[in-house]
């Protein structure tokens, strides 16, 4: 396992915008969200699309309420990144797909080195 | 017509295709002769009304279009303030999405979520590809991902079928077709296409059949099975079937959706039930049709292909058209064997192709209608639900050559491709 620099923790421009970079000839996206760090290989495992270029969006989540009637909401805590060529969504913790299970993003540990972002391959 | 390159435009790009060039360049699939049999044009209507004989341009006058509301949304998208002069062949057909405007109102784009920019919807305008677009993603983008040929199907054409004017519909498929010869078939060796045929006006659609089914470049009769109207096995359809036999094109019946009756039941803030019902259902409608009212008999000659529905419908109706054909052989007397040996003689293509969880489970369906000789891959290119060529290469069940056949040669035999 060795450290590969990503970017600088100053090239961030926002929560929800990753920043995206080769390693090794592959695509891998680093996203920071509240203060931490997630990075993925920008790889769907649906049909291989760019994931990592999609769009950030709040998770729809729901209440049930007594008699069987229900409320969408927007969470303000879970985001998923959503991936343009398809729209399959995946937690932007985890990288885990909302809709099966068996699907997940590959995820590498990102590691601070000074004012370098590395992941962890 | 020069072709721009716009390859810059579209690479490096958010949501761009650069990684499905990439999964052909890791899978020799520039090597491949892979045909594309159904993808989308985003043709702009606007375009092609020029092509339209006098009587119906004048048909649609400023009244008409100030009576159905339409004159303001016209200024709005095409000129800058409601003084500026408009084109009155543009306004006419504005006129045109109007009356359509309700038949597909669903959000494709999952309220923005997808967010390619080769994407033909948004949630609030209609994206019409560019002449130059469209010659350059079939000529340039397409065989960046291995495609070597691409039937390329209308997407409001396809809604023509319900406009209350039938004749209407087919002056409009004349057009439409007149500008394809004009503008791109025949002219870049890429791009094919189908004769889109008026189905409620069976002897203007086989005119036209006869008309224009020789030109190069045409490959098919598209109908859409949503046709209202009586179905595909009805005699009152022979013209159209004797045309496209003389003429050697297969029948192709594009699915599309279909907002009306029972569809218009499911809440419109979700496309999820609409597009998992309506595109097999329709195919299923018109299938059924042809094969009980003996079509498959009457004109043994003529090949069938359905477009767009999946593929895990057909073992269903093959076992519920048997089952039903065993007890009750009286009312199909034309029949000379099972419907399912019927529909394993029709072509089908593959998108969007299903996920079983076990993927096995699709060897099993693909067996069942021997998909190694009937089945053509589609992409379905721009739209949101499209399929890379690695959905079929990457089937871990199919060998090389049933591989080769699926991407591009079924389709290259059946539709007689150079």
């Amino acid at each position: 396992m060795e450290n590969h620099k990503i970017c600088k923790v100053g090239d961030f421009t926002g929560d929800l915008k990753p920043i995206i970079n080769e390693v090794d000839g592959a695509s891998v996206a680093v996203y920071r969200f509240q203060d931490r760090y997630y990075a993925f290989v920008n790889q769907c495992p649906h049909q291989g699309g760019p994931t990592c270029e999609g769009i950030v969006l709040p998770k729809i989540q729901y209440e049930i309420f007594e008699g069987g009637s229900f409320r969408e909401s927007i969470s303000s805590v879970q985001y998923n990144i959503v991936c343009p060529w398809h729209g399959v969504e995946f937690d932007l913790k985890t990288g885990q797909c909302l809709a099966d299970k068996r699907l997940r993003l590959k995820q590498y540990d990102v590691v601070l080195d000074g004012e370098d972002v590395t992941i962890l391959k | 017509m020069e072709t721009p390159i716009f390859r810059s435009k579209y690479r490096n790009v958010p949501g761009g295709l650069d990684h499905a060039v990439q999964q052909a360049e890791q899978r020799g699939l520039h090597d491949w002769f892979i045909v594309d049999a159904d993808c989308h044009q985003a043709e702009a209507i606007s375009l092609f009304s020029k092509y339209l004989p006098e009587k119906w341009k004048q048909e649609y006058s400023d009244q008409d279009l100030k009576r159905m509301g339409a004159y303001e949304q016209a200024h709005k998208k095409l000129g800058a303030n409601p003084s500026d002069p408009l084109d009155e062949d543009k306004l006419r057909l504005m006129m045109l999405y109007e009356e359509l405007k309700d038949v597909a109102p669903f959000d494709r784009e999952m309220k923005g979520r997808i967010i390619r920019s080769e994407g033909t919807y948004t949630s609030e305008n209609y994206h019409e590809l560019k002449e130059e677009e469209v010659v350059d993603l079939y000529t340039v983008r397409m065989g960046d991902i291995g495609i070597k040929r691409s039937i390329v199907f209308p997407e409001t054409v396809l809604e023509f079928c319900n406009l209350a004017d039938v004749n209407f519909d087919a002056a409009l498929a004349n057009a439409y077709i007149d500008y394809m010869l004009d503008r791109f078939l025949g002219k870049y060796p890429q791009f094919l296409s189908c004769v889109y045929a008026p189905a409620r006006a069976p002897d203007k659609a086989a005119e036209l059949i006869d008309r224009v089914g020789s030109e190069k470049g045409i490959v098919g009769v598209l109908i859409p099975p949503t046709t209202p109207g009586p179905l595909a096995g009805d005699m009152s359809w022979n013209p159209i079937y004797e045309a496209a036999d003389r003429k050697g094109l297969p029948i192709c019946f594009h699915a599309n959706v279909n907002t009306r009756h029972p569809f218009d039941r499911f809440k419109k803030s979700s496309y999820l039930p609409v597009h998992t019902l309506s595109f097999p259902w329709y195919l299923i409608l018109q299938l059924v049709s042809i094969i009980s009212e003996g079509v498959v008999e009457r004109f043994p000659n003529l090949k069938f292909v359905f477009i767009e529905g999946g593929i895990t419908w057909i073992p269903w109706m093959m076992y519920r058209m048997d089952s039903e054909y065993l007890m009750r052989k009286s009312e199909a007397p034309l029949l000379n064997k099972l419907p399912s040996e019927y529909i394993k003689q029709f072509y089908f293509t593959s998108q969007p192709l299903e996920r079983p969880r076990d993927i096995h489970d699709l060897k099993w369906v693909f067996d069942r209608f021997n998909a190694g000789t009937q089945l053509m891959y589609a992409s379905d290119y721009p739209h949101w639900d499209f399929d890379v060529p690695k959905v079929i290469y990457d089937l871990p069940f199919l060998s090389i050559e049933d591989k080769r056949r699926i991407l591009g040669e079924n389709a290259r035999q059946l539709f007689k491709i150079n």
